[in-house]
This record gives C-alpha cells, sequence and structure tokens, in this order.
C-alpha cells in the first residue's frame, strides 16, 4: 500500500520538476533579454537625448525648416551616430496630420529637403505627438530592427521627433544563444515526460496487477476456508458412494449365495422327496414297518440338519464381520470352498487346493472368505462359458515375507487389453444379468483394507489372482 | 482606410506591391482589367494586364514615355516628373505611398476615400 502511493507521489514531483524547470527557464531567458533590450534602450535614450540637446543648443527649428544648407549640417552631424546598431537617425516634424523630414543622417536612402514621409505604425507616432513623451516599437515581430521616436517639445507642442532605428541584434544572439539550452531542456522536460509515462503505465500495470493479487488472495482465502468442508463432504460422498457399492457388491453375492443355496439344497431335498415317496409307497402296499420308518425318520432328520448347516453356513458367511481374529487359511477356504462347492460339482470343474503352509492370520475371516468365493466364482462362470475340457480350480497357500493366496484356473486367462480394467467399478464381461461390475472391485478394497495387495496376471494355462497379506497389528 | 492599410502591411511583409496597384488602379479606371504599360518585371496579376505599347494601355507604371496618366516607383520620379499621378517607393524601409489630387482628377479618375489620406 505503501508503495502505491509513492509512485503518483513522484509522479507529481515530476511533473512539478518539469514546470517548475520550463518556467524557471523561459522566466530567465526573458529576463536576460529584457535587460539587454533595456540596456539598449537606455543607449538609445543618451544618444536621442544627447543629438536633441545639441540640435537645440546649434540650430533654429524655424530656419532649419527653410534652409536646405543646415539640414546638410544636421545630417552630417546625425551621421556621425550612425553604426551597424544604428541604421537610421533623421528628424520629421508634423504637418496636416502628415510628417515631414527635416534631416537625415543616412547616406543612402536619404530624405529630400522637406519631403513628406508616410510612417507605418502611425498610431503609435500620433501617440507621441499626443502624449509628447518617447516611445519605441518593434518594426516587424521577426526583425531585428527597433523604431525609438524622441519628441522634443517646446511651448508645449512636438516641434519634431528624432528617429533612431536601432538594432535589438544583441537581444536575437542571446536568445539564439539561448536557443541551445532551450533545446537541452526541451530534451530533458521530454525525458522526464517520457518517465512519466511510463512511470503512470507501470503504475496502472502494478494497480491491476495489484488488485488481481487481491482478488486471488480472498478467492485463496475464501478457498482454504471451505476447503476442509469441502474434502469432508468429498470424503463424506466417497464414503457414502463406497457404501453404495458395497451394498450392491453384497446384494450380487447374496444372488450368488442363494444360487449357491438352491445347489446345495437341490440333493438333500430330491433325497428326502425320494424318502417321502418311498414311505407313501410303503403306506399304500402296507409293507411299512417300525425299523424301516425309524431308520427312514433318522435319514430325514440327517438330511434336515444337513439343511439347517447349510443355511448356518450360509448365514454367516453373509453375516459382516468387522472384527480382527486369528484363523488358520485353511479354515477360510475350506469355508469358502464349502459354499462353492456343489456348484463346481455340478459342472464338473475340479478345485484343487494346496496349502503348502497352512498359516495362521490375523484377519477378517468373512471378508477373505467374500473375495476367495468371488474370485472361484468368476473362475467357475469364466470356465464354464469357455468350455474348457477338464476345467479346475487351483488354490496355493505359500507363506513368504508376507501371506499369499494364489486362485489360479485353466480358463486361458484374461485378455490383454482388459486385464487393466478388470478391478475398474462397474467393469464387466458378463451380460447384465450375471455381473454387477463390482465383485472385482470390492475384493480389491476389502484385501486394501486388509493392509494386503490384489493382483492379476495370466501363466500358461490361465488366470492368476494373487491376494498378499500382511501382518496386521492390533485387535 | 482600413484596407488601405491593411494592404500596406501585406506590402511591408511580403513586398508584393502588385497587390496594391491592383486595389489602387482597380478603384482609378473601376475596371475588371487594366492595361499596364510598363517594365516592371514581377509583374504577375490577374486584374492587371501587361501591354507593350503606350497606346493599348490604360496607365503607365514607371517612368516611360507616355501621354496616359503615369504611376512611378521612384521618389526622384515623382518629384522631376509633376504630371505623374503617384508614385510607390520604400523609404528608410518603409513603404511610401503618393498621389496628386489634381492630376487624378485632370485624367478624370476616381479614388476612393481610403487613399484621401495619401492625397496631396
Amino acid at each position: 500500500m505503501r508503495r502505491f502511493w509513492f509512485f503518483p507521489a513522484l509522479v507529481i514531483l515530476m511533473v512539478i520538476l518539469s514546470l517548475f524547470v520550463f518556467t524557471n527557464f523561459n522566466d530567465t531567458k526573458q529576463k536576460i533579454k529584457n535587460d539587454i533590450f533595456q540596456e539598449t534602450l537606455q543607449n538609445v535614450r543618451f544618444v536621442a537625448k544627447h543629438i536633441t540637446k545639441f540640435i537645440n543648443k546649434n540650430f533654429d527649428f524655424e530656419e532649419l525648416k527653410k534652409t536646405p544648407f543646415l539640414k546638410l549640417k544636421v545630417d552630417e552631424y546625425l551621421n556621425s551616430f550612425i553604426t551597424p546598431n544604428y541604421k537610421n537617425i533623421f528628424i520629421l516634424y508634423p504637418k496636416n496630420n502628415s510628417f515631414i523630414a527635416l534631416a537625415d543622417g543616412s547616406e543612402i536612402d536619404t530624405f529630400d529637403f522637406q519631403e513628406k514621409f508616410e510612417p507605418l505604425n502611425k498610431s503609435k507616432w500620433i501617440e507621441v505627438l499626443k502624449t509628447k513623451k518617447p516611445l519605441y516599437f518593434k518594426q516587424d515581430i521577426k526583425d531585428i530592427w527597433t523604431t525609438f521616436l524622441y519628441p522634443v517639445v517646446r511651448d508645449n507642442q512636438v516641434k519634431y521627433i528624432l528617429v533612431i532605428d536601432f538594432s535589438t541584434k544583441p537581444v536575437q544572439l542571446v536568445e539564439n544563444s539561448l536557443s541551445i539550452l532551450k533545446n537541452n531542456v526541451e530534451v530533458f522536460i521530454a525525458a522526464i515526460f517520457i518517465s512519466i509515462i511510463v512511470l503512470i503505465m507501470f503504475i496502472v500495470y502494478d494497480y491491476k496487477r495489484q488488485k488481481q493479487l487481491t482478488k486471488l488472495i480472498f478467492q485463496l482465502k475464501d478457498l482454504n476456508n471451505t476447503l476442509e468442508e469441502r474434502v469432508k463432504e468429498e470424503l463424506e460422498k466417497n464414503a457414502q458412494k463406497d457404501k453404495q457399492l458395497e451394498l450392491q457388491s453384497r446384494m450380487a453375492l447374496m444372488g450368488e449365495l442363494l444360487s449357491m443355496i438352491a445347489h446345495q439344497w437341490r440333493q438333500p431335498l430330491n433325497t428326502l422327496g425320494g424318502i417321502i415317496s418311498n414311505l407313501k409307497l410303503d403306506l399304500v402296499l402296507g409293507s411299512f414297518n417300525k425299523d424301516n420308518l425309524n431308520e427312514t425318520l433318522n435319514k430325514m432328520e440327517n438330511i434336515i440338519l444337513h439343511l439347517s448347516t447349510t443355511i448356518d453356513d450360509f448365514r454367516k458367511f453373509y453375516r459382516e464381520d468387522n472384527q480382527l481374529i486369528k484363523i488358520k487359511i485353511s479354515k477360510v477356504i475350506n469355508d469358502s470352498i464349502n459354499i462353492v462347492m456343489p456348484s463346481l460339482k455340478v459342472h464338473n470343474i475340479e478345485l484343487f487346493i494346496e496349502t503348502k503352509d497352512d498359516f495362521e492370520i490375523k484377519t477378517m475371516p468373512n471378508r477373505l472368505k467374500q473375495v476367495l468365493l468371488n474370485i472361484i466364482k468368476n473362475a467357475s462362470d469364466v470356465l464354464i462359458e469357455r468350455k474348457i475340457d477338464k476345467p479346475y480350480v487351483k488354490i496355493t497357500t505359500i507363506k513368504e515375507d508376507n501371506y499369499i493366496i494364489l486362485i489360479q484356473d485353466n480358463a486361458g486367462g484374461i485378455k490383454k487389453d482388459i486385464i487393466d480394467k478388470i478391478f475398474d467399478p462397474y467393469f464387466t464381461t458378463k451380460d447384465i444379468k450375471n455381473g454387477t461390475g463390482l465383485g472385482l472391485y470390492m475384493s480389491k478394497i476389502i484385501i486394501e483394507k486388509l493392509n494386503g495387495k490384489l493382483e492379476v496376471y495370466n501363466d500358461k494355462n490361465g488366470a492368476v489372482f494373487k491376494i498378499e497379506l500382511k501382518e496386521i497389528d492390533g485387535n | 482606410m482600413k484596407t488601405v492599410i491593411l494592404l500596406f502591411m501585406v506590402v511591408l511583409l511580403s513586398a508584393n506591391e502588385v497587390e496594391l496597384f491592383e486595389k489602387l488602379f482597380s478603384e482609378m479606371f473601376n475596371k475588371k482589367e487594366i492595361k499596364v504599360y510598363t517594365k516592371y518585371k514581377n509583374f504577375n496579376s490577374k486584374i492587371l494586364k501587361k501591354v507593350t505599347s503606350c497606346k493599348e494601355a490604360d496607365i503607365v507604371l514607371g517612368e516611360l514615355n507616355c501621354s496616359k496618366p503615369k504611376f512611378v516607383l521612384s521618389y526622384a520620379d515623382f518629384k522631376n516628373d509633376s504630371k505623374v499621378i503617384g508614385a510607390f517607393y520604400w523609404r528608410k524601409g518603409r513603404p511610401q505611398l503618393r498621389l496628386r489630387k489634381n492630376n487624378i482628377l485632370n485624367h478624370h479618375l476616381y479614388l476612393s476615400k481610403d487613399f484621401s489620406e495619401y492625397l496631396e
């Protein structure tokens, strides 16, 4: 802000300085010219006084008007004053609103005796006759010559006027000399004005920049004020979105589970149906006995128990767990397999489990099962879709620095152009009925939440999903 | 009067005497074109037409042998020839116009009041 006021003040100062230099120069120039002119005029006055004094003393005015001889004498006297600075010295007297020459000091262009003379600027001459006071005026603005009229008064009347055309060349010379200085002053002032213009441009530019900067600072402050709120808002939105996606994913999972339950229940329900039919037949045929009934009821009880266990398994699986518990990896895998196995068997898909290291891991089992199930189900779908001969899914667990679970199939692998996109939300290769495009996305999110990594690559037989889990600290 | 003073100023500043002659002669003769018998060299005018003989001239400009109204260009000619109607010459760097009323009237020429100051 202080800097902003500094520049306008500097501009004003420069303008004042320029005006001061300019006016000061002009005043000085005028004063020098005036002084020189006044000095010259003073000399002319002195000469005029001296001449008139001499003429008045030595000549009679009336005689002079009549006698050409006397004119010659006065002419001679006046001629003695002719110098380069005094061009014309002559005497005239007024007669009938006109002027008649009385004497003339010039050697050329000399007045005749009693020659009539018509002056320029006649009003000035008339003024001299009226005021009876000396007067001077410039013959021409550009000319160096000035005319001095010196009236000689007797009996309160102007008897004659002594006219001296004197040079103001010294004034001209001073003016010429000063013109060099004037040029320098003009250059100096021009430079100052250019500087002022540049400075004004700079001020305008700076002002605009400052304005922009202030605006930006305000915007930034405003942004900072709302940033936290916006971040919070965005995070909430993201959480909401994740929740939504998770919900969608779980709904899809539920669909999968229902399909699997259907597979699981089909066999026991068929068996149960068969037993009931046999019982009905025994009842009709009368071959019904107590031992058979007891055996049949035991069978039925076992089947119902199996169905109930299956439901419990599914219920447990679907239950959300957010607690970390230590569990053997084989347990997690087996629980997942139990659910998916009937579905695999229907399509003759073999499942190989290779638990080289049956490590214990601190994890959220249901979440991990959900991931395994999703990957196995995807593999199963592709194997069926591609009608692979001797289809299989292989699960391998390895304990290295981290805990690794590999899920491989022999479906031929994932195409290169989509392998980078399969973890994207809503990306699916299945039709709209069978895929939401959220399974692998949610799997990746779950594994990352479990402080792990989910990757995919192709080997010579098919796709390989690699789950890499780290040891989790805390409860 | 003012016109003539202005003309005098013009003559003084531009040294174009022809303009003064145009004004003066066109008044005297009351004609759109005035034939001037002269040896004057710088004579470029729309009103004044330069002729080469006295017979066809309306006026003579300069000291030439001719009976027509004569207007001279020096004080000496004006002084020595009493028949001239007027003169224009420079004295002490100032233009001088002199007109002889009687001679002008003798030639039945007219002159406005603008020039009365220069009549004698």
